[in-house]
C-alpha cells in the first residue's frame, strides 16, 4: 500500500504485467525452428531405420558434431511411431570395419555444406505444453516450426551403400549439423551522418538430415534445419534433432521426452 | 566542412577500434589429462584448405614449423602425409571409424598424443545494417535509440579465413581439445602468425 501511495498506480500496474511476462516467459523452453524439405517423408511404420552418427563438414567445427552425437542416441532409440530406429552406438562395430568406405562416403555427403537455410513460411506451433508423453514437467515446451518446400537438395540424390558392412534395415538417416556465422556490420547513423561502425559474428546451429533407401541407394527425403539465433547465445544443436525427428516420425513428444528424461536427474 | 570530416574520422577510428569481432570456438584439453599431453605429444603440421569442400590439400611447411616453433622443447615433429593429417582434421564421427589407422597411427609414430591444424577459407554469411538513430525528449529523461534498417544480406559467400589447431588422442580415437577460430578478413594471403598459434594453445588451455 505504501508502494502504491509513493509510485502512480498506471505504473505499478505496467510493473506487475513487466514481471508477469518475465515469469511465464522464464517458465517455457521454446524451441523456434525453421525447414526447408524435398518432399514429404515416406511412409516408414513397420520399417527399419538405421540412423549414423553425425558427420562433420570439412573444415567445420567439430564440437557441434560432438554435441549432437549424445543426443541423437539418445533420440532415435527404439521404436518412434512405429518406425524402428538402430542407434549410431548399436551400429558403430559394423561401420568401422570398412573405414575407408565410410570416410568417402561422408565425404560425398558432406561435399556442399556448409550452406544458409533461408527462413520463410508460415510460422505454426506444433507443441506447447507442460505435459510431455504424459508426465508433467516443471516447465512449459513450446515447438514452432517456419516450414517451407525446396527443390534445392544439399546431399548427393544416390549413394552407394554396398561399400559399407551389411546392416540389416530398410532406410539409413544420415545426419549433418554444422555452424552458419553471420557477420552482421552496423553503421550508426544521425539522419544520414554515419557517426559509428561496428561488427559482431553470432554463430547459429543448422543441420541437414537425408534419408535413403539401403537397397537402391535412392534419397527419398531431405530436410534442412536451422534455429533462430538471438543475441550471442545460440540455440542448442539438440533442438535441431528433435525438429528432425518431429519431421521424419510426426511425433515431438517422444523425442522430447527421452532428451528431457536424460537431461533431467530421476528423483 | 570541417566538422562533416571530423565526424567521418571518428566514424572510421570507431570502425576500427570495434569492427575486430571474429569468431572463436575451444574445447579446453581436460586439466587430468594435461600433464600426460605434454608428455607424450607429436606435432604432426598444418594443413592448408582452401573451402570447405576442396579435396586438395596440402601441408603448408611454414605454417607447420611455426607451431613447431611453439611447441618443440620437448616433443618431436613427425612425418605425416596430407592424408593422414586430412584424416586427423575429419570430424569425431570420422576419427572413431578409423580406430584401428589411428592405433598404427600411433604404433608408427611412438606418440599417443598428435597435435595438428588446418588453414584455409571458411563461408559466412554477411548482414548490412544501417542504424538511424534518434532522440525523445521526455521532460528532463532523454531517450536514445536506433531503428535497424536491413541494407544487404549476402550468404555463402564471404569466404573468411578459418584457424583450427587440434589434439587427438590416437589410442582412443577421439578429439581431446580444438581451438577454432574464424577471423574477419577474406582467406587470400592469410596464412598462420605465430601469435595466433601461442592464443589457439591458450584456448586448449596448454
Amino acid at each position: 500500500m505504501y508502494l502504491c501511495k509513493f509510485f502512480d498506480r498506471s505504473y505499478m500496474v505496467w510493473l506487475a504485467c513487466c514481471l508477469v511476462l518475465l515469469i511465464t516467459g522464464c517458465a517455457s523452453q521454446k524451441m523456434n525452428l525453421y525447414t526447408r524439405t524435398t518432399n514429404t517423408t515416406p511412409v516408414l511404420a513397420g520399417k527399419t531405420v538405421a540412423v549414423f552418427p553425425p558427420l562433420t563438414v570439412g573444415g567445420g567445427e567439430s564440437r557441434i558434431t560432438m554435441d549432437a552425437d549424445p543426443t541423437i542416441n539418445t533420440v532415435f532409440t527404439g521404436d518412434i511411431a512405429g518406425i524402428h530406429f538402430k542407434t549410431p552406438q548399436s551400429l558403430k562395430k559394423s561401420l568401422q570395419e570398412k573405414p575407408v568406405a565410410f570416410l568417402e562416403l561422408s565425404h560425398k555427403i558432406t561435399q556442399g555444406l556448409p550452406a544458409h537455410i533461408q527462413v520463410e513460411g508460415e510460422e505454426k506451433t506444433v507443441f506447447d505444453s507442460k505435459t510431455v508423453a504424459g508426465k508433467k514437467r516443471d516447465k512449459s515446451y513450446v515447438l514452432k516450426l517456419k516450414a517451407a518446400a525446396t527443390t534445392a537438395e544439399l546431399t548427393p540424390k544416390q549413394l552407394d551403400f554396398s561399400m559399407i558392412n551389411a546392416i540389416d534395415s530398410d532406410y539409413v538417416l544420415i545426419s549433418v549439423p554444422f555452424n552458419i556465422l553471420v557477420k552482421n556490420t552496423r553503421f550508426l547513423t544521425l539522419g544520414l551522418i554515419p557517426i559509428a561502425g561496428y561488427g559482431t559474428m553470432s554463430c547459429s546451429p543448422q543441420g541437414v538430415f537425408a534419408l535413403y533407401e539401403l537397397k537402391t541407394g535412392q534419397k527419398v527425403w531431405e530436410g534442412q534445419i536451422g534455429t533462430y539465433t538471438s543475441g550471442d547465445s545460440p540455440a542448442p544443436v539438440s533442438d535441431i534433432i528433435l525438429g528432425a525427428a518431429y519431421l521424419i516420425t510426426g511425433d515431438i513428444e517422444v523425442p522430447l521426452d527421452r532428451t528431457l528424461t536424460k537431461i533431467e536427474p530421476k528423483k | 566542412m570541417r566538422k562533416i570530416l571530423l565526424v567521418l574520422l571518428m566514424c572510421l577510428f570507431t570502425m576500427t577500434v570495434f569492427g575486430c569481432s571474429h569468431y572463436k570456438g575451444a574445447l579446453a584439453i581436460d586439466k587430468n589429462l594435461k600433464t600426460q599431453v605434454k608428455k607424450d605429444l607429436a606435432v604432426g603440421g598444418i594443413l592448408t584448405r582452401q573451402t570447405a569442400s576442396n579435396t586438395k590439400s596440402a601441408i603448408s611447411p611454414e605454417a607447420s614449423k611455426l607451431l613447431m616453433n611453439e611447441i618443440i622443447s620437448k616433443n618431436v615433429t613427425v612425418q605425416l602425409s596430407s592424408e593422414e593429417l586430412e584424416l586427423l582434421l575429419s570430424g569425431p564421427t570420422e576419427l572413431s571409424m578409423s580406430e584401428q589407422t589411428l592405433r598404427n597411427l600411433k604404433d608408427r609414430i611412438g606418440h599417443r598424443f598428435v597435435i595438428v591444424g588446418e588453414q584455409g577459407g571458411y563461408p559466412i554469411s554477411r548482414i548490412l545494417y544501417w542504424d538511424i538513430g534518434y532522440c525523445i525528449f521526455l521532460g528532463a529523461a532523454i531517450i536514445c535509440s536506433a531503428i535497424p534498417v536491413k541494407m544487404s544480406e549476402v550468404h555463402d559467400y564471404f569466404r573468411n579465413a578459418k584457424r583450427i589447431i587440434r589434439v587427438i588422442d590416437l589410442d582412443q580415437a577421439r578429439i581431446i581439445g580444438e581451438s577454432y577460430e574464424v577471423l574477419r578478413d577474406e582467406e587470400d594471403g592469410n596464412i598462420f602468425t605465430s601469435g595466433q598459434i601461442s592464443d589457439a594453445l591458450d584456448y586448449l588451455n596448454f
